[in-house]
């Protein structure tokens, strides 16, 4: 590891100052979960560490008029054990609880995860679809945008050099929103994905009124299935459709092959967590 | 009130003087009976009460007049009852590891201590054809770069040919090669430096197969050519044991680098004392001893001059037998005159040390209608990477590990190991026989299938026996428990209602099949005739009643200096807490060989028996002249000598200690053993003379749509002669099997063109605590008179056939089988297709 300097700031303001006195010399520090390892690795090599885990006002989880905002510098485990998210955004806690370890979780946090922007980070595919949006603050001011515009390829963002994270915000998940997220990795646990699926499906008299299906690792960023999602609006709940969006949502990953799996195995079992997912969460309807 | 009581076996010592009755208050329990016949804790722990012939527990309450019969259990009635032996003893150095106090080589730090570096190759093949560190040397903080230059001796290391340089001066043959050393005042700047190398390549081309190697035109990489060693065996005419045979099955099977993953990366700390002139070197290591003539070697320095701490070393498995980071801290601490520490990154770890070596085996088993084996043919092709070290033995073992611990008349074996860029193919817990019983036990099970026998009876109708002629053509001449390992998996839960067990788990995980499998193996244990294989042990009785038994054998983990410390008391007849062991020392402690091949427990520990067995006839004659007493009257017994004669003269043996060291010739001594070895030479070290055998049982479930095998529960039966420490041998099972799942399902060293793909473990995958299966261990005992206690040896057997155990009960589960280590879902997937095509 080479050496940086240390920076403390006390508040977003102040990193933010920081940040657009050095620029692409410094990075900002969050849980460090994915940087030191890339410090280690001599992968990247800032001259400054801006460390923000003493903002303590970033680590906040609250509601505000029918959303969920998340601190960026809110970790997994808070995320994991917050009641809000469990109530309002499960599919996130189910997410939160698949990364790593317990120890990973505990450190990492959820802007730095996507501010790292692997397309296999677990965090990802459920804000996708909680149709979530990023409020990002840079010197020039603050600007909001949808998830799905920030990521631009693997490790690749909008954000500009001198803006962080905010804050996480998405439309809470009522009583006849439906969801949930799976993933499959190389061992039952502390393993990065090979594929994954998060949906949030909108229920109507008996009807999905609308869905949003996310994937990750299939991908250079996660992303949303727009043809599965439109096969599914306004159509009854059956295991003949859960059958079809399975197919389609196979036919919408665009996987590579590398250490961890194959393209072919990744477009395949993709289709199968989508199905069993769906047969999941619709398990009281479904013969 | 007043019991009778009558005392058995080691116990008759506690019977009342001239009476058969106790007197007990009223209500008194059999505890309180037993202690006040003067039984002590360890006496309680094995001792079975019958109170008027019924077996009662030690709670129950006596009432007067009732009669007690207080027994040793006596195993089969011939066995001899140990106080430690046998027993779950918890591990000596158990509560030192668990809080930490213990001090690893790694955690070791002086002041003034340097860092080094490694500087290692970039490319998996070339030609050096500049080499400058000026630019390195001249960086503030740096003390030291050196190149092949500053090499005072043989520039190679190798446990067989030393032929791995220890900086490579001309040209690379793997990523994992080293060019130069620096040596820092911190760790940051050892690295700086490393980038300041200036090395001026010429690539040259990648051997990246042993198929690619063995083509006519394929670069040589060494000037023998691409093949390291060959091996061929025969007995009979394997032809006409095919021609004999009713069912012939074939298979051809390929098996994965794997890295040991031990906890501890290699390192160590080296110091040069000028004023002494020596030079002491603490590291990870299992053979302190071969570490010091190797050092030797490269320095061209006195080994006496040389003093190397192994232990204790975070784990091992094969990976610290050779050669790590030993010379080049010796040539740092050399040149420097500072302390020096070295200590390899998990990522140098996974490139540079060795691997399991993948092999590809081809089996042709024949075999009658009634399942008797008429013979078998097999080929191995390992890959084994650019440098030796000792692939040429593990070729050898897969061979003789190939045909199983069965008989066939006729047999054929035949092996190459060769030369290619790959990572380097050494040493590993198992030593050549996971790769090849990864095939043969899976030919066995489609044999069972076509014959339609059951899998363990095919294997019973087989199996060799003590006094038969091995496939190989040598005697087996010790202990021999096949039928007994068989029987053990066979009358387990596991295997007995494993119809009931699959079909409950069917039918509560829809979308996954289950099935059982099974696999035996046979292991040898030492290292084979005509290597020196042998230990040494000191005994020092200390006048303060302190035992110390000193031996070269390094505690790598596998719970050795606990079972030692068990056979010393029992041979002293002493308490085990008096006991303590120096380890893994080469100026504190004699050379007692490498823990390795399983051997450590047999060879040391008949070593033990031989030193006790000394102190206990000076201990005579000393106390002879004590007591004054002729010694033919005189017995040593409980930690004492006495008169047979005269209960009044007696004298413990700390007591002879203190007059032994008044009289100046302390109470010491040395013992020895050399391992037994075969009736045959069949050349390199074949055959051995003593075997583990062990049979596994593995339940799956497999998961039809994604291809995910779980392993659920996994039964080990090994038979080691005897079990010293029970706990050991179930720590040795269950790590075992573990360890066996990784290389079934997860791990793999992937290599493209001499490129190490997984060099962290977020790319090598090790089994976590979650998919561990619940493990059983069924210990079979068939004691071996020329082992110590009737020992053998447990340490590799138990990760060797769990993974063709748990592919059987793929194919048990789903009807599909897989030639090619790991089981990936990616496979299963693509085999679930076929099979329904």
């Amino acid at each position: 590891m080479r050496p940086f300097d240390y920076l403390r700031p006390k508040s977003a303001e102040e990193a933010i100052e920081m940040k657009a006195r050095l620029g692409k010399k410094a990075s900002f520090l969050a849980g460090g979960t994915d940087l030191l390892v890339k410090l280690k690795e001599d992968a990247v090599r800032p001259e400054a560490l801006i460390d923000l885990s003493f903002i303590e006002s970033l680590k906040e989880i609250r509601e505000a008029d029918g959303t969920v905002a998340i601190g960026s510098l809110a970790s997994y485990a808070d995320i994991g054990s917050s009641p809000l998210i469990e109530r309002f955004g499960y599919i996130l806690r189910q997410g939160a609880l698949e990364i790593g370890a317990p120890q990973i979780q505990n450190a990492a946090t959820i802007g730095g995860n996507i501010a790292n922007a692997s397309p296999a980070a677990d965090g990802i595919p459920p804000i996708y679809a909680l149709g979530a949006h990023i409020t990002l603050v840079g010197k020039e001011g603050r600007r909001v945008v949808a998830v799905e515009d920030f990521f631009t390829g693997p490790g690749k963002t909008v954000l500009k050099e001198d803006e962080l994270i905010i804050e996480i915000g998405f439309p809470k998940m009522m009583e006849q929103d439906k969801g949930f997220f799976k993933k499959i990795g190389q061992r039952k646990a502390l393993a990065i994905s090979k594929a994954s699926v998060a949906a949030v499906l909108h229920i109507a008299n008996g009807k999905i009124e609308e869905a949003r299906v996310a994937l990750g690792a299939v991908a250079p960023t996660v992303i949303r299935c727009p043809k599965t999602e439109t096969l599914l609006k306004g159509r009854k709940i059956s295991g003949s459709l859960i059958e079809e969006a399975a197919k389609s949502v196979s036919s919408e990953s665009m996987a590579i092959g590398d250490v961890r799996s194959t393209p072919e195995y990744r477009d395949y079992v993709i289709g199968v967590l989508f199905e069993r997912g769906m047969r999941n969460i619709f398990s009281d309807i479904l013969p | 009130m007043e019991i009778g009581v009558k005392l058995y076996g080691e116990f008759k010592k506690y019977a009342p003087k001239d009476d058969d009755r106790i007197s007990l208050d009223n209500g008194g329990t059999v505890a309180q009976a037993l202690r006040s016949l003067g039984l002590n804790d360890r006496d309680l722990s094995y001792a079975m009460v019958l109170v008027n012939n019924i077996r009662v527990k030690f709670d129950r309450h006596l009432q007067d007049g009732d009669r007690m019969d207080i027994f040793q259990p006596i195993g089969g009635g011939a066995e001899k009852l140990y106080r430690y032996v046998g027993k779950p003893v918890p591990r000596i150095d158990a509560r030192d590891k668990v809080t930490g106090r213990t001090k690893y080589s790694t955690d070791l730090s002086f002041p003034g201590m340097l860092w080094a570096k490694v500087k290692r190759s970039e490319y998996p093949h070339a030609n050096i054809l500049k080499l400058d560190v000026e630019k390195a040397r001249k960086l503030p903080g740096v003390e030291a770069v050196l190149t092949a230059d500053d090499i005072p001796g043989h520039n190679g290391f190798g446990i067989i040919t030393p032929n791995w340089p220890v900086l490579c001066r001309d040209r690379v043959m793997y990523m994992g090669d080293a060019i130069a050393l620096v040596a820092a005042v911190d760790e940051e700047t050892a690295e700086r430096a490393c980038e300041l190398i200036e090395v001026e390549y010429e690539e040259l081309p990648v051997v990246t197969s042993p198929e690619e190697a063995m083509r006519e035109d394929a670069p040589q990489l060494h000037e023998k050519g691409n093949i390291m060693h060959t091996m061929e065996l025969r007995k009979g005419d394997v032809e006409k044991g095919l021609e004999e045979a009713d069912v012939i099955t074939e298979g051809e099977y390929s098996t994965q680098f794997m890295d040991h993953a031990f906890i501890e990366p290699p390192g160590g700390v080296g110091i040069y004392d000028e004023e002494e002139g020596i030079l002491t070197i603490w590291c990870g290591s299992q053979y302190a001893f071969r570490d010091q003539l190797q050092i030797a070697r490269a320095m061209n320095w006195d080994p006496r001059k040389i003093r190397v701490i192994g232990s204790p070393t975070g784990g091992a498995f094969g990976g610290k037998d050779e050669i790590t980071v030993q010379i080049h801290l010796a040539l740092l601490a050399y040149h420097t005159k500072k302390p020096v520490k070295l200590w390899w990154t998990r990522e140098e770890t996974l490139i540079v040390n060795s691997k399991r070596h993948p092999m590809k085996t081809k089996f042709k088993i024949g075999a009658t209608k009634d399942g008797r084996f008429t013979a078998i043919d097999v080929d191995v092709t390992a890959d084994t990477g650019p440098h030796d070290t000792i692939g040429a033995p593990i070729l050898n073992l897969a061979l003789e590990s190939s045909p199983g611990p069965y008989q066939y008349p006729h047999s054929h074996f035949k092996g190459r190991s060769v030369y290619t860029n790959n990572a380097i193919g050494g040493e590993f817990r198992g030593f050549g026989a996971p790769q090849v019983v990864w095939g043969v036990e899976q030919e066995i099970a489609k044999l069972a299938g076509k014959l339609g026998i059951d899998p363990i009876e095919i294997r019973k109708r087989n199996a060799l026996k003590l006094g038969d002629i091995s496939s190989l053509g040598h005697t087996m001449q010790t202990s021999v428990g096949v039928t007994e390992t068989l029987e053990a998996a066979e009358n387990s839960d596991l295997w007995r209602n494993r119809e009931k067990i699959i079909r409950e788990l069917n039918k509560k995980h829809p979308g996954k099949l289950h099935g059982v499998g099974m696999a035996s193996e046979w292991h040898a244990v030492g290292l084979g005739v005509g290597i020196p294989d042998f230990a040494n042990i000191d005994l020092e009785i200390h006048p303060d009643g302190k035992i110390v038994l000193k031996t070269g054998a390094i505690e790598i983990g596998q719970g050795n200096i606990t079972a030692y410390a068990q056979m010393l008391a029992e041979a002293l007849e002493i308490d085990m807490e008096r006991i303590e062991v120096a380890h893994g020392d080469t100026f504190k402690t004699p050379d007692s060989g490498s823990v390795t091949a399983s051997r450590s427990v047999l060879v040391n520990g008949n070593a033990i028996i031989d030193g006790a067995d000394k102190i206990k006839k000076r201990a005579i004659l000393e106390a002879a002249t004590i007591l004054v007493e002729d010694p033919n009257n005189l017995v040593y017994e409980e930690g004492a000598v006495r008169s047979k004669s005269d209960a009044e003269k007696i004298v413990s043996i700390e007591n002879i200690a203190e007059v032994c060291c008044r009289r100046n010739k302390p109470l010491q001594d040395v013992g020895a053993n050399i391992m037994a070895i075969s009736d045959k030479d069949f050349g390199d070290g074949l055959p051995h003379n003593y075997y583990t055998f062990i049979t596994q049982v593995a339940l799956v479930g497999v998961d039809l749509k994604t291809g995910q095998v779980d392993v659920l529960r996994a039964v080990s039966a090994p038979e080691m002669g005897k079990a010293i420490n029970i706990h050991g041998v179930e720590g040795q099972c269950e790590g075992g099997v573990v360890m066996g799942q990784g290389y079934a399902l997860y791990e793999d060293l992937k290599m493209e063109k001499g490129q190490v793909l997984t060099s962290n473990f977020t790319t090598y995958i090790i089994p976590t605590a979650v998919d561990a299966p619940d493990i059983e261990t069924i210990i079979v005992e068939v004691p071996e008179k020329t082992g110590p206690y009737g020992a053998k040896g447990v340490g590799e057997a138990p990760t060797v056939p769990i993974t063709p155990a748990i592919m059987n009960a793929v194919n048990n589960a789903a009807g599909i089988r897989i030639n090619d280590l790991p089981i990936t879902p990616e496979k299963v997937i693509n085999a679930l297709k076929a099979e329904k095509r």
